[in-house]
């Protein structure tokens, strides 16, 4: 055992599982190849004749398909995972019968999903970064420093509703896909309102007010100091719902 | 447990001096299933087999007194202590659980250390280390758990719930896929856990094994507590019970006459095939007698055996008869 995996064990013993679970299975794989799917925009922008300007085609993709689709999906993969493998298997065991709270298990858990899916993203996004504006680079700094923020905001939120979902619904993945594709793109479109309880919307938000340009705009934007605290208040509850069904929980 | 000697389900009283474990009309339903029903006990320092059938609510229990399972009636206590929501209990029970699924991305080292350190030991390298050499891992330690034989796997998981040297032992089958050579080690292991103070319950559903380890036992049947007590006391009730023996023979009726004389045999009859006889088959009242002797009577009579074999042997059986049925 080497030192590093020493130390990781002994400061984050769960989270450290976590993370070797995932880089072990295949559900990271898909996660990297959503990842990496904004890059082809990059490519068509590149040899596409694309008349917005990099800043514009930038904001696009990531109000297109990144937000809207990648993060919940990518989220969703891993958030199911962390829990849901553990509990087929059995292998919670290992877990539970530990003098360690729920609550703390949940919260290495969730930060293992959120790690995980945020790097791989932010590797997506970054290279979309580059591939679109390679000549322009300086440019669109701010747009990119958006999309991060955004993208870990996106996560962390999706992340830990999906985490409470996995650990309270026996078939997270269907709700998870059901609540991002139907819930948020669709029925948020035409239904009013439905947006309150839509994470997409509020994450796009951010991302359109730190960006801050007149060109990227988004309807019923949420300013900041609502779109914060309100996907802050989603990921509190999330996580202590997840703690208290994970202590009420049977293993067999 | 503090009665030595077989009782009948209701009389479990079996409390006495300083029991850790405590069960109290225990009971477990799913729906309109039935998988432990009403089941009460105590245990003190040793060990302590739990032996009944597959499917016979032993798994379920072993999960009950783990915290594992929330019971649907009655109270369980470890060391005076509920086992559901007080994790601190932890540091005191470990659970050798009988599933095979483990950690295959995690080295034998690494699985171990990530136990004592999830049981908040003060030196988890030092424990690790201990625990791989209890089971006798140290030479397989840096190897994937994914690469581990059956019988490997088993003492990983022995270790893991030795790592925080706790005082009160549950395991689930442990010599589940062990080879013989470990299987030895591990009842001595099992022993010496108990001869150090420990309370130790193992569950098994292999009649002969237990008898190794354990001196006394609880036995489950159709998820309803069927006998407690002494291990040889109850062995040899059953042993005192009518058995069907099958024998068969060069002279199958020759060697019925002899054997009706017998003073352990109750009836003998002749089974035949295709219109000639082919077998006995024996009803004993002292079994034990009747084996100590059939060979006797074979060869008194110049008569050559091809088989003996007990027709009811199996668990079921056994079971069967300390239920009362």
């Amino acid at each position: 055992m080497s030192g590093f995996t020493r130390s990781l064990i002994s400061l984050l013993p769960v989270s450290t599982l976590t993370l070797l679970h995932f880089s072990s299975g295949k559900a990271i794989r898909f996660v990297a190849f959503f990842a990496a799917l904004p890059m082809i925009f990059g490519v068509i922008y590149q040899v596409g004749d694309v008349t917005d300007t990099p800043f514009v085609f930038m904001s696009g993709v990531m109000l297109g398909i990144v937000f809207g689709t990648l993060v919940p999906i990518a989220t969703l993969i891993l958030a199911t995972s962390a829990f849901r493998d553990e509990i087929d298997d059995r292998t919670m065991v290992y877990l539970v019968i530990k003098p360690i709270s729920r609550f703390r298990i949940v919260a290495e858990k969730y930060l293992a999903v959120t790690e995980s899916t945020v790097l791989a993203l932010w590797f997506g996004v970054i290279g979309t970064w580059i591939l679109i504006s390679a000549s322009d680079l300086p440019d669109t700094v701010e747009v990119l420093v958006a999309a991060l923020i955004a993208v870990l905001i996106g996560v962390a939120a999706y992340g830990a509703v999906f985490v409470a979902v996995s650990l309270i619904v026996p078939r997270a993945l269907i709700v998870g896909i059901f609540y991002a594709l139907i819930w948020e793109s669709l029925l948020s479109r035409f239904i009013p309102g439905v947006w309150t309880l839509s994470i997409r919307h509020y994450v796009e938000s951010i991302f359109v007010r730190l960006v801050n340009d007149p060109d990227v705009t988004l309807d019923n934007a949420v300013h900041l100091y609502a779109a914060f605290p309100a996907l802050a208040v989603a990921i509190v509850v999330s996580l202590a719902l997840s703690a208290l069904r994970l202590r009420t929980m049977d293993f067999e | 447990m503090s009665s030595q000697t077989a009782t009948a389900p209701q009389d479990q009283v079996i409390a006495q001096p300083v029991a850790t474990i405590r069960v109290t009309q225990v009971s477990k339903f799913y729906g309109d299933v039935v998988a432990v029903s009403d089941i009460s006990f105590s245990l003190e320092a040793g060990v302590t087999a739990l032996l009944g059938p597959n499917g016979a609510g032993k798994s379920t229990m072993l999960e009950m007194l783990t915290g594992l399972l929330r019971p649907s009636a009655g109270k369980i206590e470890i060391l005076g202590r509920s086992v559901r929501g007080d994790r601190d209990l932890y540091r005191q029970v470990g659970l050798v659980p009988e599933q095979e699924h483990m950690y295959p991305f995690l080295t034998g080292r690494e699985f171990l250390y990530l136990n004592a350190v999830l049981q908040e030991v003060s030196n988890p390298e030092a424990a690790t280390q201990r625990a791989l050499e209890i089971v006798d891992l140290v030479e397989d330690a840096d190897r994937k758990l994914g690469g581990y034989s059956k019988g490997m796997r088993q003492r990983a998981k022995i270790a893991a719930a030795l790592v925080h040297d706790p005082q009160v032992l549950l395991m689930d089958e442990p010599l589940s896929g062990t080879d013989p050579l470990q299987r030895l080690r591990t009842i001595e292991l099992i022993q010496r856990l108990g001869a150090e103070g420990r309370t130790v319950l193992v569950s098994s559903h292999v009649l002969d094994e237990v008898e190794r380890f354990a001196d006394r036992i609880l036995v489950i049947v159709n998820g309803k507590l069927a006998a407690a007590g002494n291990f040889h006391t109850i062995r040899e009730r059953m042993d005192e019970q009518a058995s069907k023996i099958r024998v068969r023979s060069s002279e199958p009726r020759r060697f019925a006459s002899a054997l009706i004389q017998e003073m352990s045999v109750d009836s003998v009859s002749i089974i035949e095939q295709n219109g000639s006889p082919s077998a006995i088959q024996v009803e004993a009242g002292d079994v034990r007698t009747f084996y100590r002797n059939v060979a006797a009577v074979a060869a008194r009579e110049k008569i050559t055996l091809y088989e003996v074999s007990a027709l009811d042997d199996s668990l079921t059986s056994v079971f069967a008869y300390v239920v009362g049925r």
